[in-house]
C-alpha cells in the first residue's frame, strides 16, 4: 500500500514538474498584456551614440505597440546618475556591468519582482547583476577578452592554432622569427587582457586564495610568469602598441586589417566592429583573410574563459510610464531578442539557448578549456582594474614582477566584496 | 481555298487590330495615370520641399533671435568694461529664460565660465578637448567654427555643435558673439539644449511622417529629428543601409559637401524608404537643414491606379462584350446565310416544283387537245379529250390558286374574313363535296359533327372549307378503294362565348413515314413512294393548311403509321356567335342585261384576243379587239360616242400598259372618262388588283376568264349603268 502511495506521488509530481516545463516553455513566447493602442513615448538612455541593434529591438516591439514611441538620448555612463537626477522624465536606462559601480539601486526597479519572465537568461549572467536579491538590470550581452587570431597568416606560415601555452610560446617563437610582432594590443593593456581571463578564473574558483597569501603569490606569480616570458621574449612592442588607442577601436581593427597581426589582444566590445568594418579597411578589401576570435590559450592544457555580463538595461522605479517599461523589458528579456540585439551588436548574447554569429563559435562553445568561469560577482571589475593597472606598471618596468604581485593581491585582499 | 485564306488572314489582322487597339487604350490609360501619378508625386514633392525650406528660414528666424540676444549682451558688456565675474553676475540677471545658459570662453586657452553654476564654481573645461592633439575631424571643425565665430567670420548661420552639456547632462548648441571683457577677447556663447529645440520644431502636420533636422556638410547632427538616430547622419545612413559597404557612404558627405541642395534616397532605421532633402543655410556655412519624409507618403497618390484599373478592366470587359456580340452576329450571319443558301435552293426546288408541275398539266392539255384536232371527226372521242384537257387546266389553275395563297400567307397579307356562320351547313356543303370521289373510291365515310353545341361561330368560311377539303382531298387520295375515313367534329367549350373546335380527320390508307412527318408541312413536300407517285398533287396542300391554321390561331398534329393510316387532328379557336346572320342568298342572275353590249377589248395575246371574242360573242356580245393602251385610247375616241359599253382592258401589254391608258381615259374632258373598264389581268395579287382600281377601273377579273365570273361583272355594270340612267 505504501508502495503504490509512493508511486502515485512519484507521478504526480512528474505531471507536475512536466507541466511545469510546459508553461515555462509557453512563457518564454512574449505575449502582450496591456492595452496595444495606447500612445506614449519611453525616454531611454543609453551609452552608445549607434544603437542599430537598440532600435530594431524597439522596431519589433512596435509590431505588438505600435503607438509607442522611444525617445533615445546618449548620455556618458559618468553622467548617469546626475542625468537622472536632473531629467525625472526618463522610463529606461542602460547601466555598466558592474551594477554597484555607480550605486544605482535607488532609482531602479526591482526586476525579480516585477512579473518578468528571467527564464531565457542564463542564470550564470544574471547572477553577478543581483544586489541582496534585487534585480536592477538586465544585461544585453557577455563581455569577454581573449584574441582575435590571423588564421590566414598562421596557415602562411605553417602554423596552427595553438591550442595551449606550449603550443601558444612555439607559435611566438616561429613567428616572432619570421619579422612578424606577434601580439599586439593597446599598450596599457595587451598583457593585462591576454591574462585577465586567467586571473578571474583562478580567483573565482579558488576562495582559499584569501586565508593563504602565499598560495596566492604563487598562484598569481605564475601569471605573471607568463608575462613575463612574453616581455623578454620581445613577443610585444611598445611602439606598435602605442599605434593602438584603447578607445579608438575603429583604428586598432583597421590596424588589426592590414594583414601582418598574428594575435591581437582585444574584447568583445572591439570584436562587435570587425565586421562591418571590414568594407572600411582598403587592405582587407584587396587582400581579405580568414580570422578568429578565441580564448587566450595559456593554459597549460588550454585556454583560460571567463564571461561577463555587459552592460545592462533598468527600469527607472519613478517612470510615469511603468507598466509599458516593464513591458518592453518583458520583451527583451525573451530568447529572440536577447539574440538579436546580441547578434545586431556584434557581441556574444546572454540568452540561455544563445545563437551566435560564427566569429564567437570559439566564445559560445570553447575547446582546450583549461577553465571556464562566468562571473558571479567573486571578481568585481575593482579586481579587474587593479590588475589592468599593476601588469601594465610591471610590462612598462615600474614596479618589480614581485612588487606587482604583492600590491594586486593586497588590492584584492582589502576589497570588501571578497 | 484562296479566298478562305484571304477570310481567314482578314479575320486574323482584325483579331491583331482589335488587340493592338484595346493593348493601345489600356497602354494609354496606364501611362495617362502614370503621368498623373508623377505629376502628383512631383508636387507633392515640391511641397514638402518648400516645406523644408520654410522650416530653413524659420530656423534661421529662430537662431538669429537668440544670435541677436548674444549680440546686444556682448556689445553691453563690452561697451561696460566688466570683469568675467561682473560678466557672469550680468549674464545671471539678464538671462530670464531657464532653458538657455550662457559661456564664456577664453579663445586662447578655451577656458571657459559657465553663468549656470554659483559664483567661484564657475569654470568648466567644456571645450579644451576641442584643442587636445590627436583629436577627430569633428573637434577640429568645432574649434575652426568657434575660431570663425570669434572674428566674426562666420556666415549668416553659425551654430556650434551639437556637442555634450555638462550643465544639462545633454547635447546643445550654441550661437555665440564675441565679447570683450577687461581688454581681452573672450566668447560669448547662448546655449541651447538639443531637446529644446527638438520639442519645439513641429512639421506642418500635412506630412505625417515628415521630420527635419539640422547637419553639418560632414553629416554630425546639430539638430537630430526623432528617427535620425546614431552619432551622425552618415553613421545612421551607414548603419541602415550600407551594412556591406562601410565606405560607400563618404559618396554622401561628398555630396553634402560638394551640392548646396539635393534629394536623397536611403532606408529608415525601420527599414523604411524615405526620402531626404538638404539645403544648405547660405553659401559660408557648413549647415543643412535636413528633411525626411517616407517614401510611401510622396508616392501614395489619389486613386489613380483604381482609375487605370476602371479603365482597363471596363476597356477589357467591353471588348469581351463585343467580342460575345460580334460573336453572336457572326453566328446569326452564318446561319442567315445558311438560310438564305436554304432559301436559294428552295427556290431553286420550287421552280424545279413549278416547272415540272405546270408543266405536266400543260402537256396533258396540249396532248389532248392535239389528239382532239387528230380526231376531230370522231366527235365523241375529241369531246372525251377536251374534257380530259379541260381537267388539266383546272388542276394547273388549282396549283396557281395555291401558289397565290401561299405567297399571301407569307407575305402576311392574308386577311380572314370572318362572318358568323353554321358550321353544320359548312360541314354539310364539304360533305357534299367530297362525297363523289369517295362514292367512286367505294371508301366508307364517318360523319359525326352532331355533338356541336354552338352551331354558329364567327370563322373564315373560306378558309375553314379549305382546310377540310385539303386534308379530305388527302384522305381519299391516300386511302385504297374500299377503306375507311372518318370525318369527326367537336366542341371544347372554353367559355360562354369561346370554344376550340377540334376537327379530325383519320383515315386507313397508305399512312406516311417518319422521316417525310418531320418535312410534310413543307412546300412541294410530297412522299416518294411508287404508290403516291401515282397520285396527282402540288406537295403544297398541307403547306397551305398548316399556314391558314397558324394564322387562324390554331394548330394542327398528324399521327401516321405507314400502311395503317392517318389522322389529322386541327384545333381551331372560335368565337361564339350569338345569332347567326340573315344568309344572303344569291339572286338569279339575269344575263339579258348584256345581251347586245359592244366591248372594247384591249389584249396583246393574239390567242387570248381570240378566247375572249369567242366567249363574248357565243353569250351575245360583240366587240372591237386593239392591241395596246394606245389603240384602245385611239379607238375609243375615234369612234362616235357612245359606241362602246365597256372596255376590257389586259394590264400587262406594251407600248402603253392597262393602268396608263385608263388614267389617260380617265382624264379625258368628255363622258367617254366615264366608261366602265374592267381589268383583266393574270396578275391575281392583292397589290396588283388594288394598282387597277386606283388608277380608275371599276372592277378585276383574274385569268384564265372564268366565263360565269365574267358574264357576272358584265351583267352587275350594266344593271348600275340602267340603275343610274
Amino acid at each position: 500500500m505504501k508502495k503504490e502511495k509512493k508511486s502515485f506521488l512519484l507521478i504526480l509530481s512528474l505531471l507536475i514538474s512536466l507541466s511545469g516545463c510546459d508553461s515555462k516553455k509557453e512563457n518564454n513566447i512574449f505575449r502582450p498584456i496591456l492595452d496595444s493602442n495606447t500612445k506614449l513615448s519611453l525616454n531611454v538612455i543609453g551609452f552608445f551614440g549607434n544603437f542599430e541593434a537598440f532600435d530594431q529591438i524597439t522596431n519589433d516591439f512596435n509590431e505588438y505597440y505600435p503607438n509607442i514611441d522611444f525617445n533615445y538620448q546618449q548620455v556618458s555612463s559618468n553622467n548617469l546618475k546626475d542625468y537622472l537626477d536632473s531629467n525625472p522624465q526618463t522610463d529606461i536606462f542602460m547601466t555598466s556591468s558592474d551594477f554597484s559601480v555607480d550605486n544605482l539601486n535607488n532609482y531602479c526597479l526591482d526586476l525579480a519582482s516585477s512579473n518578468i519572465n528571467l527564464t531565457d537568461i542564463d542564470e550564470n549572467m544574471l547572477s553577478s547583476v543581483y544586489v541582496n536579491d534585487n534585480l536592477y538590470s538586465i544585461p544585453i550581452g557577455q563581455f569577454v577578452t581573449g584574441i582575435v587570431t590571423n588564421l590566414t597568416l598562421l596557415a602562411k606560415e605553417n602554423l596552427q592554432m595553438p591550442k595551449n601555452y606550449t603550443e601558444f610560446l612555439n607559435c611566438l617563437k616561429t613567428l616572432k622569427e619570421k619579422g612578424y610582432t606577434p601580439i599586439q594590443g593597446p599598450e596599457s593593456k595587451v598583457l593585462s587582457q591576454l591574462t585577465v581571463n586567467m586571473m578571474a578564473d583562478i580567483i573565482q574558483t579558488n576562495s582559499s586564495l584569501l586565508e593563504d597569501e602565499s598560495k596566492a603569490t604563487k598562484a598569481i606569480k605564475s601569471i605573471f610568469d607568463k608575462i613575463e616570458t612574453i616581455i623578454t621574449n620581445g613577443y610585444i612592442d611598445d611602439n606598435i602598441n602605442q599605434t593602438y588607442p584603447y578607445d579608438n577601436y575603429d583604428q586598432a581593427i583597421l590596424n588589426f586589417f592590414k594583414g601582418d597581426v598574428p594575435f591581437w589582444v582585444c574584447d568583445s566590445e572591439k570584436v562587435s566592429g570587425m565586421k562591418k568594418r571590414e568594407t572600411k579597411s582598403t587592405f582587407f578589401k584587396e587582400n581579405p583573410f580568414e580570422y578568429s576570435f578565441s580564448f587566450s590559450p595559456i593554459g597549460e592544457n588550454g585556454c583560460y574563459a571567463y564571461h561577463e555580463p555587459w552592460y545592462g538595461f533598468s527600469i527607472r522605479k519613478t517612470s510615469n510610464s511603468i507598466e509599458y517599461a516593464k513591458e518592453f523589458i518583458r520583451f527583451l528579456a525573451t530568447k529572440d531578442s536577447l539574440n538579436k540585439l546580441a547578434d545586431i551588436k556584434g557581441i556574444p548574447s546572454v540568452a540561455k539557448e544563445a545563437t551566435a554569429s560564427s566569429i564567437y563559435t570559439n566564445i559560445i562553445n570553447p575547446s582546450n578549456i583549461e577553465l571556464e568561469c562566468k562571473a558571479n560577482g567573486t571578481v568585481s571589475s575593482y579586481i579587474i582594474s587593479n590588475w589592468y593597472s599593476y601588469v601594465n606598471s610591471y610590462a612598462k618596468s615600474e614596479v618589480s614582477k614581485e612588487e606587482a604581485i604583492q600590491k594586486f593581491i593586497q588590492s584584492f585582499k582589502s576589497e570588501t566584496r571578497i | 481555298m484562296k479566298t478562305k485564306r484571304k477570310n481567314l488572314f482578314y479575320n486574323f489582322l482584325i483579331a491583331i487590330l482589335n488587340v493592338v487597339f484595346i493593348f493601345s487604350a489600356i497602354v494609354s490609360a496606364v501611362l495617362y495615370s502614370k503621368n498623373v501619378r508623377e505629376t502628383q508625386q512631383k508636387n507633392k514633392l515640391n511641397t514638402f520641399i518648400a516645406n523644408v525650406e520654410s522650416m530653413k528660414q524659420i530656423s534661421q528666424n529662430y537662431f538669429d533671435s537668440e544670435s541677436g540676444y548674444v549680440s546686444n549682451w556682448a556689445n553691453y558688456i563690452s561697451s561696460c568694461n566688466m570683469n568675467v565675474e561682473e560678466t557672469l553676475d550680468f549674464l545671471r540677471n539678464i538671462n530670464t529664460n531657464s532653458k538657455r545658459l550662457s559661456h564664456i570662453v577664453d579663445m586662447e586657452t578655451l577656458e571657459a565660465y559657465s553663468s549656470y553654476y554659483e559664483k567661484g564654481k564657475e569654470k568648466i573645461d567644456t571645450y579644451t578637448k576641442f584643442a587636445l592633439p590627436n583629436v577627430g575631424e569633428y573637434e577640429k571643425s568645432f574649434l575652426e567654427k568657434m575660431k570663425n565665430m570669434f572674428e566674426g567670420k562666420s556666415s549668416t548661420l553659425c551654430i556650434l555643435g551639437k556637442y555634450q552639456i555638462d550643465e544639462i547632462l545633454a547635447p546643445g548648441v550654441s550661437v555665440g558673439k564675441k565679447v570683450t571683457i577687461e581688454g581681452k577677447g573672450y566668447l560669448l556663447l547662448r546655449i541651447i539644449p538639443a531637446y529644446e529645440i527638438k520639442n519645439s520644431w513641429i512639421f506642418p502636420l500635412d506630412y505625417t511622417s515628415a521630420e527635419v533636422g539640422i547637419i553639418t556638410n560632414s553629416g554630425d547632427y546639430v539638430i537630430q529629428s526623432s528617427s535620425m538616430k546614431s552619432e551622425s547622419f552618415l553613421e545612421y545612413i551607414r548603419g541602415y543601409n550600407f551594412q556591406n559597404d562601410y565606405n560607400k557612404v563618404n559618396d554622401l558627405e561628398k555630396k553634402l559637401k560638394e551640392s548646396n541642395t539635393g534629394i536623397l534616397e536611403y532606408k529608415n532605421f525601420r527599414g523604411i524608404d524615405c526620402i531626404y532633402y538638404y539645403s544648405l543655410f547660405d553659401e559660408n556655412s557648413d549647415l543643412d537643414i535636413i528633411g525626411c519624409i517616407y517614401k510611401e507618403e510622396l508616392t501614395k497618390t489619389s486613386n489613380d491606379w483604381i482609375l487605370a484599373a476602371i479603365i482597363s478592366g471596363t476597356i477589357l470587359v467591353l471588348a469581351m462584350v463585343n467580342s460575345l456580340y460580334l460573336f453572336r452576329i457572326n453566328k446569326k450571319l452564318k446561319e442567315t446565310a445558311i438560310l438564305a443558301n436554304q432559301a436559294s435552293q428552295s427556290k431553286t426546288y420550287f421552280l424545279s416544283a413549278m416547272s415540272h408541275d405546270i408543266r405536266t398539266p400543260l402537256n396533258a392539255i396540249l396532248g389532248m387537245i392535239y389528239i382532239a384536232k387528230e380526231n376531230i371527226d370522231d366527235s365523241k372521242y375529241a369531246k372525251e379529250c377536251l374534257e380530259k384537257s379541260e381537267s388539266a387546266g383546272k388542276q394547273l389553275l388549282t396549283l396557281v390558286n395555291d401558289i397565290l395563297d401561299i405567297s399571301k400567307i407569307e407575305s402576311g397579307k392574308l386577311t380572314l374574313n370572318n362572318s358568323n356562320a353554321s358550321l353544320l351547313e359548312i360541314f354539310k356543303e364539304l360533305k357534299e363535296i367530297i362525297a363523289p370521289q369517295i362514292m367512286q373510291k367505294n371508301i366508307e365515310f364517318v360523319y359525326d359533327v352532331d355533338n356541336l353545341k354552338y352551331e354558329y361561330v364567327q370563322i373564315d368560311k373560306a378558309r375553314l372549307e379549305q382546310i377540310c377539303l385539303n386534308l379530305l382531298s388527302n384522305a381519299v387520295k391516300y386511302t385504297n378503294a374500299n377503306g375507311k375515313i372518318e370525318f369527326i367534329v367537336n366542341e371544347n367549350i372554353i367559355t360562354n362565348t369561346q370554344v376550340e373546335l377540334v376537327i379530325s380527320i383519320q383515315d386507313n390508307g397508305i399512312g406516311m413515314s417518319e422521316d417525310f412527318q418531320k418535312k410534310m408541312y413543307q412546300s412541294f413536300s410530297r412522299e416518294i413512294d411508287t404508290q403516291v407517285n401515282n397520285i396527282q398533287g402540288t406537295g403544297l396542300g398541307l403547306y397551305i393548311v398548316k399556314l391558314i391554321v397558324e394564322a387562324m390561331g390554331g394548330t394542327i398534329s398528324c399521327n401516321s403509321k405507314l400502311n395503317v393510316g392517318t389522322k389529322f387532328i386541327v384545333k381551331l379557336p372560335l368565337k361564339v356567335a350569338d345569332s347567326p346572320q340573315k344568309l344572303v342568298v344569291e339572286e338569279n342572275i339575269n344575263y339579258n342585261l348584256i345581251q347586245q353590249m359592244h366591248l372594247l377589248v384591249a389584249e396583246d395575246n393574239k390567242l387570248n384576243r381570240e378566247i375572249i371574242q369567242a366567249i363574248l360573242n357565243s353569250n351575245g356580245i360583240t366587240c372591237d379587239l386593239v392591241e395596246n393602251g394606245c389603240q384602245c385610247i385611239e379607238k375609243l375616241t375615234s369612234m362616235p360616242f357612245n359606241t362602246y359599253d365597256l372596255i376590257l382592258m389586259d394590264v400587262h401589254m406594251p407600248i402603253m400598259d392597262g393602268i396608263e391608258a385608263t388614267k389617260r381615259i380617265r382624264n379625258l374632258d368628255n363622258d367617254l372618262k366615264n366608261i366602265p373598264i374592267i381589268a383583266m389581268t393574270a396578275d391575281a395579287f392583292k397589290e396588283s388588283i388594288q394598282a387597277c382600281l386606283d388608277c380608275g377601273m371599276n372592277m378585276h377579273i383574274d385569268k384564265p376568264i372564268n366565263v360565269e365570273k365574267l358574264l357576272n361583272a358584265l351583267t352587275k355594270i350594266q344593271a348600275n349603268k340602267k340603275e343610274s340612267n
